[in-house]
């Protein structure tokens, strides 16, 4: 990672916030870091440019717009058939994040997907269904029961 | 919420414009005006739909690392265990689920021994014998989006 400037590192700071609220919301964030709105939006070209900032948009409250089903599904998959299998995984639009994650002994399963939607029966049987079609037979669907907690990542604190 | 409303969701999740004057352009995208988008995004996150409208970094980008974990902890100690694993700030998410493994957080740190700092605390302070680490082995999808006009 390249060394950051004062100004890269509060418009971080502010960003890991919510943009002010304001008819144009760029211009008020530059007025509070001394920059002007076209330097602003530099700036944030640059940041998405590094690689280092993927997007400025919404996190929802899923839950309370019915997204109140939420999983984390992990599957036990043979490691030539993997590849293939997560590829898969990642084409249902159930599928927020799918990883394949290290394994052990105690704990075997190695490909993981976390799953979200209005219905918990919807995640249930989809879970099944793609378990059958790939001949998965080690499987379990942990569900949330309690968000303990949940936060952006605080990069400068 | 209104359709108008469900639209601008989902419209925000994709990101804004990172041009000057975002939400002129998302105004002519959904055919009302500058004034209409700001208020209905003020009042969004009022009401507790938007949990944060601002920037989402990548970690890895960023010089830090992620990994999961999982732990069993007893109802007794549930609590407690929770309060200790919340208290670290490299903890973003963190959920009770169903399963042997009861406890799963998302931990990012710059230098690992910021990581067993926390596991080998947990290990120590609660005698935890179930605490696993899940480092990724490869990435399949990473798209968050909740579609607020169907799903």
């Amino acid at each position: 990672m390249k060394p950051m400037d004062a100004v890269e590192r509060q418009l971080i700071k502010a960003l890991q916030g919510s943009l002010p609220l304001a008819e144009n919301p760029y211009q008020a964030l530059g007025e509070r870091l001394g920059l002007s709105e076209e330097e602003l939006v530099q700036r944030l070209a640059a940041l998405k440019a590094s690689g280092c900032l993927k997007r400025i948009g919404a996190i929802l409250r899923h839950q309370q717009s019915g997204y109140r089903a939420n999983a984390l599904a992990v599957f036990l998959v043979d490691a030539a058939a993997i590849d293939a299998v997560g590829q898969a995984l990642a084409q249902s639009p159930l599928v927020s994040h799918s990883y394949e994650r290290k394994a052990y002994d105690a704990w075997p399963y190695n490909l993981y997907a976390m799953l979200h939607s209005r219905d918990a029966q919807k995640i249930d049987a989809f879970v099944h269904g793609f378990a059958a079609a790939h001949g998965i037979t080690r499987f379990e669907i942990l569900d949330s029961q309690e968000e303990l907690k949940k936060t952006s990542m605080t990069y400068y604190p | 919420m209104d359709a108008l409303d469900r639209k601008l969701l989902n419209l925000l999740q994709e990101g804004l414009p990172l041009e000057k004057d975002p939400y002129a352009i998302v105004s002519r995208q959904l055919g009302v005006t500058r004034s209409e988008v700001a208020e209905r995004i003020k009042r969004l996150l009022n009401e507790g739909y938007i949990r944060r409208l601002g920037g989402t970094f990548d970690s890895k980008a960023m010089g830090y690392e992620s990994i999961l974990v999982g732990l069993r902890a007893s109802e007794e100690q549930f609590a407690d265990v929770a309060r200790y694993v919340n208290a670290c700030p490299g903890v973003t998410h963190n959920y009770r689920r169903s399963g042997f493994l009861n406890m799963w957080f998302t931990l990012s740190f710059c230098s690992s021994a910021q990581k067993e700092a926390l596991l080998q605390g947990l290990r120590d302070t609660f005698a935890l014998s179930d605490v696993f680490e899940f480092p990724k082995v490869k990435s399949f999808k990473l798209r968050v989006f909740f579609d607020m006009e169907g799903g």
